[in-house]
């Protein structure tokens, strides 16, 4: 091959990765990535009680894989992990976290239930703070709901597939542990599916930074109709926060929509500046796609 | 600084006591068992001890039931002496009868705050909360299905069989796509069509099969079964 083809041949590469769509460009179907670490990389003032955490895909499969934490400039071991299967998380408790020192943890790359991929692991470098976590962490709860739909390829069925997806607006939250590294869980507390039985926990994820809402998806059958969530958080030690009564409900209506409607005059009747068709656009709030609530919403949305 | 004031115990064991809070004039009245402030109990039998009146509170003279204007910081050590408050206690709320706290979404033990009971250890891993006033369900790996995998379905023409493929969430399968029925369905295929017993021999052959006909007798038709470990979510 000629430099000059093999240069042609990378810029064409380049051209087609810069100009696909990122949407375009799936994941492999089931991979076992980490979402998230409690707490996150960069972090300070880490309780020298913490629990260190990683979050993965909840289809990740679990092995013995051994998580290896390094206090900087001291040594590296091995610590004892525990793995949550039923959030994907896999954590330790080590019982070396020196007030201002430094430590690196490394999450193992875990494979998916029934895939052979590995997924991608992660590596957190963080400062311990002055002493434990002691109190419970403070959580306003949810304020507030947006919700829309989306239809998006899905990378296992190769398909489109619709789902409800809703913006949670979060309240302030604190710790003594550090806001960074609270988890937040979030409930359906109303819905089809839930009715008056138990909440459902729909999402577990590191809480966001910056009041970016948190995104949930669910499907139609579960999402449409009177949906009310509530969260709480946790912080290092595993102390939850109060605020879980506290439920943010808004009304979703099933697809399809009814978007608009277009009514057209008569031929040859005039109108305004002398245009040859009265247009009447109506739109139906029905199709308004999106709609917000407020808490609280206790039987009115 | 004035001595402390003794006060007689009474054989009245019901005692208002009130207390002004800053300037918003609101009186906190306390109904209680031998209660005298911020939760200190006061022995029936026992003498206590009313801060000066340069504290704010008038004397012996005080009858039982007469309210007690004292000041909301005023502290008196075991020496007598006015001392710095300790932490205010928790909030009480008014009329309620304390009791134990359950997840029900309300405040049982009258303390402020709603449903601060633990969490409930699930066996697969997590925890249930008190959420909304009644436990959450222990958090599950997948809503519906693991992530990529298969069951097959059966449709109503051509082939008589299909495969639904659980979508990257876990939260639903999609549409039942028509596939070849595999070499050991396909004699039941051309002679039953879409039957129990295609769905039999989906059984027998180690699928994980939608229960359209209801094989197993329970009524539903949208559960999935045979070969389904792999499939079904699970902890």
């Amino acid at each position: 091959m000629s430099e000059l083809t093999r240069r042609l041949g990378l810029g064409m590469l380049a051209l087609f990765w810069g100009t696909w769509p990122a949407d375009a460009l799936a994941q492999p179907c089931g991979r076992a990535d980490v979402r998230d670490t409690v707490p996150p990389d960069g972090a300070t003032a880490v309780p020298t009680n913490a629990t260190l955490s990683a979050l993965y895909v909840r289809s990740a499969d679990y092995a013995n894989e051994e998580v290896m934490l390094e206090h900087v400039g001291v040594d590296a071991r091995i610590p004892v992990a525990d793995f949550n299967a039923a959030e994907g998380i896999l954590s330790i408790t080590p019982d070396n976290l020196e007030p201002g020192d430094d430590f690196i943890v490394t999450w193992p790359r875990l494979k998916g239930i029934g895939s052979a991929t590995l997924g991608v692991g992660a590596e957190a470098r963080f400062t311990v703070g002055d002493g434990p976590d002691t109190e419970r962490p403070v959580f306003a709860g949810l304020v507030d709901v947006e919700w829309d739909l989306r239809r998006q390829e899905d990378e296992c069925t190769d398909a489109v597939e619709e789902r409800f997806v809703f913006d949670l607006s979060l309240g302030e939250a604190t710790d003594d542990g550090g806001a960074e590294s609270l988890t937040l869980v979030i409930f359906q507390t109303s819905g089809p599916t839930v009715g008056s039985g138990a909440p459902e926990p729909v999402y577990v994820g590191r809480l966001p930074e910056d009041d970016e809402p948190v995104r949930i998806t669910r499907t139609i059958g579960d999402g449409a109709g009177r949906i009310c969530f509530a969260a709480l958080v946790r912080d290092l030690t595993n102390e939850i926060s109060l605020g879980a009564d506290e439920e943010t409900c808004v009304r979703t209506v099933k697809p399809p929509f009814f978007e608009s409607c277009v009514v057209a005059a008569p031929s040859g009747s005039r109108s305004g500046g002398g245009g040859a068709f009265l247009s009447l656009l109506v739109a139906f709030a029905v199709g308004a796609r999106r709609r917000q609530s407020r808490r609280p919403a206790d039987g009115v949305v | 600084m004035l001595p402390p004031t003794p006060r007689q115990s009474t054989t009245r064991r019901r005692i208002h006591v009130a207390f002004q809070v800053g300037t918003l004039g609101v009186v906190f009245s306390l109904t209680a068992c031998g209660l005298a402030r911020g939760g200190q109990s006061i022995p029936e039998g026992e003498e206590g001890f009313l801060p000066g009146e340069d504290a704010g509170v008038v004397g012996p003279d005080v009858g039982i039931d007469a309210p007690l204007i004292l000041p909301p910081d005023a502290e008196v050590g075991e020496d007598g002496q006015l001392v710095d408050p300790p932490p205010p206690p928790p909030p009480i709320v008014p009329g309620c009868e304390p009791t134990e706290e359950v997840c029900n979404g309300v405040d049982d033990d009258c303390n402020g705050e709603v449903d601060e009971v633990a969490p409930l250890p699930c066996p697969g891993g997590g925890d249930r909360y008190c959420v909304a006033g009644r436990f959450s369900e222990c958090p599950s790996r997948c809503e519906t299905c693991m992530p990529g995998t298969e069951r097959v379905c059966f449709i109503s023409y051509c082939t008589y069989w299909g495969v639904q493929t659980c979508a990257a969430d876990g939260r639903a399968f999609s549409a039942c796509r028509e596939k070849d029925a595999p070499q050991v369905c396909r004699s039941v295929v051309n002679e039953d069509g879409n039957s129990p017993e295609l769905e039999q021999c989906c059984l027998d052959n180690g699928y994980c099969c939608v229960d359209e006909f209801d094989l197993d007798g329970d009524g539903n038709k949208r559960e999935m079964i045979g070969q389904c470990d792999e499939v079904e979510c699970r902890n």
